[in-house]
């Protein structure tokens, strides 16, 4: 067989060989994220643990710093949209209470007229 | 060898074109980001999860979710989460995210059966078997991140359940020899006599002061705390939301400890064969 032929079908073997090694043996990790990054699991997660601290603690501004890390403008919006989907996912009623608290309470200060002129 | 070119051209050829399908795969085409993992964090931001695990547990007492959400950091078992706790409270960092910790780190341990607290109290940190109990596992460190600070409360903010009412009931100087360096232990207990991890406790002297939290060494009991103190000077110990306040301690001066030790000479300690530095024991029951 012509030997050109069997480089060229090996090559395309081993194309994709290495293809499926790179994407679903050994793909690349990502390592060094910041909490923007997370996947949208952790996210939400992230977010009910945020209001879980803020019902014991009622701290706003740590509250609002913390979700700030996850990279939204609109952190009451960011909790009240974890909020729907965990009312639509079944969670307990506890947890929904709790997000929608530091929904409102950021929503409220976040209107406030500010003390600048 | 003229019939095995054939196959060696082949195999040229696949390990050209795997080097080239990796190049693409992890390089011009790599797999999608769905996304990181908690893990995967900067150690700032992980840090930052972590406290945040432990002030979410504090603030509800969900241990189910606490546990699922501790499982994606295998490395942080019992000790480790008891030396955060302390890294926590020496840095001056989050209180709820320290008696978080503690507990959490109490609760975890608690399906290991602990030695008898009371014969593990009188010897504290003198005996080698104590120390052994400081595994690889608590040397981890992470790094702890504090917020900034801009609108944090000047004082730490107490939910009814984490704010019970600390009585002393007990107040002993403690002539032990094998106690060493001198230390003022604290216990606090619940009236059941259940220890309570996760109180905060503050020594202060003339010229200084530090924090320390009950919990660190459940292996004693989880509402067992100490604080190392140093001869002639005075100390201060406040409990919890600071209405409850036992002054002037100071180490006493203990006899001999042969008297102490039935004419035993003890081999370690600092009262070897004379009069030596002693600790107190307080113990509180949280109303």
């Amino acid at each position: 067989m012509n030997r050109f032929l069997l480089l060229g079908l090996g090559t395309i073997a081993g194309v994709i060989l290495g293809a499926w090694y790179g994407w679903s043996v050994s793909p690349i990790t990502y390592t060094e994220t910041s909490p923007d990054e997370l996947r949208p699991e952790f996210r939400a997660d992230y977010v009910l643990m945020v209001a879980e601290t803020y019902s014991s603690d009622h701290d706003l501004g740590q509250a609002a710093v913390k979700l700030s890390r996850l990279g939204q403008d609109d952190l009451a919006g960011l909790v009240r949209q974890v909020a729907q989907a965990y009312a639509a996912a079944g969670y307990p009623q506890e947890d929904r209470d709790r997000l929608n608290a530091l929904a409102d309470n950021l929503a409220r200060y976040s209107t406030l007229p500010s003390a600048a002129p | 060898m003229k019939k095995l070119l054939p196959y060696l051209w082949t195999v040229v050829g696949l390990l050209l074109g795997f080097a080239l399908g990796l190049g693409y795969a992890w390089v011009i085409q790599p797999a999608k980001f769905r996304g990181a993992e908690p893990t995967s964090l900067q150690p700032v931001y992980r840090g930052e999860y972590i406290l945040l695990i432990a002030s979410a547990y504090q603030a509800t007492g969900n241990l189910e979710y606490a546990r699922t959400r501790l499982a994606l950091f295998p490395e942080l078992g019992p000790d480790t989460l008891s030396s955060l706790a302390q890294q926590v409270v020496a840095a001056g960092g989050p209180q709820d995210a320290a008696r978080g910790l503690a507990r959490l780190s109490v609760v975890l341990r608690e399906q290991t059966p602990s030695p008898s607290v009371e014969l593990a109290l009188a010897t504290s940190r003198a005996t080698p078997t104590i120390r052994t109990t400081i595994t690889p596992e608590s040397t981890l460190a992470l790094t702890i991140p504090f917020l900034p600070t801009a609108t944090r409360s000047p004082t730490i903010i107490f939910s009814p359940t984490t704010n019970p009412e600390f009585v002393l009931v007990s107040k002993q100087q403690v002539c032990n020899p094998l106690i060493v360096p001198p230390m003022i232990q604290v216990i606090v207990k619940t009236a059941d006599g259940r220890g309570v991890p996760g109180v905060q406790l503050r020594a202060q002297w003339e010229g200084g002061d530090g924090g320390f939290v009950t919990g660190m060494k459940p292996e004693l009991s989880p509402g067992y705390a100490d604080y190392t103190i140093e001869p002639g000077k005075v100390y201060q110990i406040t409990i919890g939301n600071g209405l409850t306040v036992v002054r002037d301690l100071t180490a006493p001066t203990c006899p001999a400890a042969t008297a102490i030790l039935g004419g035993r000479t003890p081999v370690t300690g600092t009262g070897a064969g004379g009069p030596f530095t002693g600790s107190w024991r307080l113990e509180f029951e949280m109303r």
